[in-house]
């Protein structure tokens, strides 16, 4: 180790500290981690960051990735799968006919909460859930979720007493579904007693539903 | 290649003028903007144009999180179909690419978790070896090397280190632009890269002893 690495020292100690590197720092530690092989092990690693810090590329990933030419194709295609659904004279059999086999109604009122009328476990089989929301003082309110795209206004609630909320969508059973309340068509909300809340990725909440 | 809304992100823009950049700038937010309304109202296919305008940022950065190609086309993916599911809930008065990038960084940090756990990373970073029969061989082998040491050693800081880090030395990101992002302010941004600088050169100095550093 001569003076020379000792300045290397320095130079690394004045970048880590946040003091921005100039060109010349940079090429000092460069040029001289190519002729050192102390300085080279020890910061060799560093110095794609620190040429970011002088103002140049670091070059640690190709600034424009290319992905592969069916891209677009397949994301395309899967959102074309992306399910939808919507009330049908179908669902409502369906629902008829899971009931008796559910073994149970449960009729609950929640308030804030949902509530699964005929719980039926078997996956793909539709359950009717009734979903609640306790607000006096708005003028709408509906209900959007990854189940219909997250299309407000397609799921309208029906005010009911004491200014609660209530609609009975039927989903189906084996999915895990994310969904909100959204009031007077601007203000989102989650489910208040919901089972459990995720991050929705824009600074808020969805609320979660394990069928 | 210019992209909408890149100078928001990168320290450096493109070849473009500044008042040709504003003008295509424009133009490519009016596009979006029409496209996002034709989604909207129910013509899917119209999701294209998003795709394909802002493919080969979302791969790159999921290539900057992930470090694996295969992994990080996968991860896009999911952003898009991701970004597809919540457009209605994009806000119209915002420019796109922070939007998608908040997506894409929510979903990183869970598929990254998922990769992690499944044991099946690969930590090489692909090495882009300079064209031409110029190169030292021994100096390539040793960036390769190097670039190697450098991933495992950020792919040890803490999550909250690891992503700023990740943001601004992989994606060439301004601090102002992370602190949107991730929704924390700028001086939190320089904090947390101080701290991870630091870690970082402790991590790699730690593992060149152990090989036999003088």
């Amino acid at each position: 180790m001569n003076d020379t690495c000792q300045r290397v020292d320095a130079a690394i100690s004045e970048w880590e500290q946040g003091h921005v590197s100039d060109a010349q720092s940079l090429f000092f530690i460069i040029n001289h981690s190519r002729a050192c092989e102390r300085c080279a092990r020890a910061y060799g690693a560093l110095i794609p960051l620190i040429r970011r810090d002088a103002g140049e590329r670091s070059g640690l990933v190709p600034f424009e990735e290319s992905p592969s030419s069916s891209f677009t194709d397949s994301v395309m295609r899967r959102a074309t799968r992306v399910k939808v659904h919507h009330f049908s004279g179908r669902t409502m059999q369906t629902v008829r006919w899971a009931l008796p086999l559910a073994g149970c109604v449960a009729l609950l009122l929640g308030i804030g909460g949902l509530v699964l009328q005929g719980r039926m476990r078997s996956a793909g089989a539709q359950v009717m859930v009734r979903f609640t929301l306790e607000a006096p003082l708005a003028s709408r309110v509906s209900l959007a979720g990854d189940w219909n795209g997250w299309r407000p206004g397609e799921l309208n609630l029906k005010a009911g007493q004491h200014g609660v909320w209530e609609i009975i969508v039927p989903l189906r059973a084996g999915e895990i579904y994310t969904y909100d309340f959204l009031i007077d068509g601007q203000r989102w909300v989650p489910d208040p007693h919901s089972e459990s809340q995720i991050d929705d990725g824009f600074g808020g909440l969805s609320s979660v539903l394990r069928l | 290649m210019k992209t909408c809304g890149l100078s928001f992100f990168q320290a450096r823009g493109g070849t473009l003028t500044p008042v040709e950049e504003i003008r295509a700038g424009e133009s490519e937010r009016a596009d979006e903007l029409a496209a996002i309304g034709e989604v909207l109202r129910g013509n899917r296919d119209a999701f294209r144009l998003i795709v394909d305008r802002y493919k080969g940022l979302v791969v790159r950065l999921a290539l900057s999180f992930l470090g694996n190609r295969e992994e990080a086309e996968e991860a896009a993916q999911e952003i898009f179909l991701r970004a597809y599911r919540s457009l209605h809930r994009f806000s119209l008065d915002r420019k796109l690419l922070p939007w998608l990038y908040s997506i894409a960084v929510n979903h990183l940090r869970s598929a990254y978790g998922r990769m992690k756990r499944r044991e099946e990373r690969v930590t090489a970073v692909e090495v882009e070896l300079a064209a031409g029969g110029e190169a030292d061989p021994q100096r390539v082998v040793m960036e390769e090397y190097d670039r190697d040491a450098l991933r495992r050693a950020v792919d040890s800081l803490p999550p909250t280190l690891r992503e700023v880090v990740v943001l601004y030395y992989y994606e060439e990101m301004k601090v102002e632009a992370i602190g949107a992002v991730l929704n924390i302010g700028v001086e939190n941004v320089k904090s947390r890269l101080f701290r991870g600088r630091q870690k970082l050169r402790e991590s790699l100095q730690r593992n060149a002893t152990k090989e036999g550093l003088p």
